[in-house]
């Protein structure tokens, strides 16, 4: 991969030929690269179609779907959830796929065993160094965690699904860092500009594959916000006091979510399953080192949790949309096309 | 965008902001001239042109380019740029500004009121509500300027530019229909909302 900056346009997704339901991009251009600090980075989700079925048979579903188009797929491993659940089902879905599991100076998660195929690659922390760095001047990342999955995913010799991506939410009310619930429960869904460098590596290598079978479908992202653990987690934000602190951002509800889901996965985030102090320490340091490789990529998008969930077929649940009370509605939604600032009911003009 | 004008502000003879011109600017400019302010003379590419303000920003998607007009503003004096401010709709009813810096000489000059005043007369009126974080230290200027804490709103930590140190900052509202209301009451009532230069 080169270190220089990715062009602007990157080539089109493989697999292609679907409505994408998860789209990035940097101010007027979708699935595109950043060219400047001052660009904006956002997220959209489209609407969904129909009822979910659950996170689970959603899952599965996708993971259906998704094979269907690539054909066959290598599942790159690097110890998260995405990866394990898909090789797990996978065989009982009589999916062509084969496992590629990773081992980094002879530590790393054991191959799960799944009933596929799979190949071990053993590689050294130096090699991991340098293929993050990279990929933080290249894609903008500085998130080790997520290079490690793509560095799974670039040993990949078939269309690759990237072990990538969880549904993040946060209370906007609480302070962390003061540890107190500093105003009213103002809940989101964060979106790292970082999560989506390896979609952006993917394409600007024109590999197949997907970095995010979380977001494959609509109905998919509204079963990871409708399932218990993530309900149970929004209500403990809107209750406020002591639940609303424990609460700040749903890393234990999709830990939770999981485990419901499949029962017997043992890890929830890739992390996890690397629990040596030493790897993890190192991966802080390299971190460090991506985001001052490639600064001012690091940016966030919130999606309004009181907007998502309309879109995605969902009940809002009271209290939800106080936010929106305070700081005012928007009066278009993404999909009807995007009016100009002042081009209101009212006729004003903005500046 | 230009703002078509150039808004000499305040009336009072003598006054600094007698002499005060208005401009948007462009916004790497912009970053460029606070980014001292901001003590991130080494790290202008980190000033963002749009913070999300924990939750302010109701825009989504797409909305968040085709949507936001984001306007760095400067007041210059005499030909030289002495404060800034930006200001962008963080929804369709409501707004946020951003900054609001005068350089240490021109503090205590009406120059960031009249700044402020002219940045939120550049919105249409259904852009009712006027928000900003303010550091605590200026809570009290900012009500005088008719800015209230958010009802249910607590200082909260903030990282600065300074060496990565916090300060404390709570959210600030402003209304403008009781803005208007008070002013047009009077001059005596400006001491509750004098956020509009007299």
């Amino acid at each position: 991969m080169s270190a220089a900056t990715l062009p602007a346009a990157l080539p089109p997704p493989e697999p292609a030929g679907r409505a994408p339901a998860f789209l990035f991009g940097f101010d007027g251009e979708a699935f595109a690269s950043r060219r400047s600090p001052a660009q904006r980075y956002w997220t959209e989700y489209a609407p969904a179609s129909r009822a979910h079925r659950g996170f689970a048979a959603e899952f599965a579903l996708a993971l259906v779907d998704l094979a269907g188009r690539l054909g066959r797929m290598e599942i790159a491993w690097a110890g998260g959830p995405v990866g394990l659940a898909a090789a797990a089902l996978a065989p009982r879905l009589g999916l062509p796929a084969r496992v590629l599991s990773l081992s980094i100076d002879g530590g790393g998660p054991p191959t799960p065993m799944t009933g596929l195929p799979a190949r071990r690659i053993e590689a050294r922390f130096e090699e991991l160094e340098g293929f993050a760095l990279g990929l933080a001047r290249a894609a903008g990342c500085g998130n080790a965690w997520a290079a490690l999955s793509a560095f799974a995913a670039s040993h990949a010799q078939w269309p690759v699904l990237a072990d990538h991506g969880e549904v993040r939410l946060l209370n906007h009310g609480i302070d962390e860092r003061l540890g107190i619930v500093a105003a009213p429960a103002s809940l989101a869904l964060v979106d790292n500009e970082g999560f989506t460098a390896l979609d952006r590596w993917l394409r600007a290598e024109r590999r197949p594959g997907e970095a995010q079978l979380l977001r494959w479908t609509p109905e998919l992202v509204a079963a990871q916000l409708d399932s218990p653990a993530n309900r149970g987690w929004a209500a403990a934000a809107l209750a406020g006091g002591a639940p609303a602190l424990r609460a700040w951002t749903n890393h234990a509800a999709r830990g939770a979510m999981w485990r419901r889901a499949f029962p017997g996965l043992r890890h929830a985030e890739p992390r996890a399953a690397w629990p040596d102090p030493a790897f993890r320490a190192r991966m802080q340091r390299l971190s460090l080192r991506m985001r001052r490789a490639r600064p001012g990529c690091a940016t966030q998008h919130f999606t309004p949790l009181h907007r998502l969930l309309p879109r995605l077929g969902l009940e809002v649940p009271p209290g939800l949309d106080e936010d929106a009370r305070l700081y005012g509605r928007v009066g278009v939604s993404p999909t009807t096309g995007a009016g100009e600032p002042g081009s209101s009911r009212t006729g004003e003009e903005a500046p | 965008m230009s703002t078509g004008q150039e808004t000499p502000a305040g009336a009072r003879p003598g006054a600094a902001r007698e002499r005060l011109r208005f401009h948007e600017i462009d916004f790497e400019l912009w970053r460029r001239e606070i980014a001292p302010l901001w003590h991130m003379e080494g790290a202008v590419h980190l000033v963002a042109p749009l913070v999300n303000g924990y939750g302010q920003l109701q825009y989504c998607g797409r909305e968040i380019h085709a949507r936001v007009r984001h306007v760095p503003l400067a007041a210059e004096l005499d030909g030289t740029r002495i404060a800034w401010t930006s200001i962008y709709n963080i929804s369709d009813e409501a707004l946020r500004l951003r900054g609001i810096y005068v350089l240490p000489e021109w503090r205590s000059n009406g120059v960031g009121r009249s700044l402020v005043a002219h940045a939120i007369s550049l919105w249409p009126r259904r852009f009712g509500r006027v928000f900003l974080y303010a550091r605590l230290g200026n809570v009290g200027r900012y009500r005088r300027w008719g800015f209230e804490i958010v009802p249910g709103h607590l200082p909260r930590s903030h990282r600065t530019g300074i060496e990565g140190g916090q300060e404390r900052i709570v959210q600030m509202m402003l209304r403008r229909a009781a803005a208007d209301e008070a002013d047009r009451a009077g001059a005596h009532a400006r001491g509750a909302a004098p956020w509009l230069p007299p």
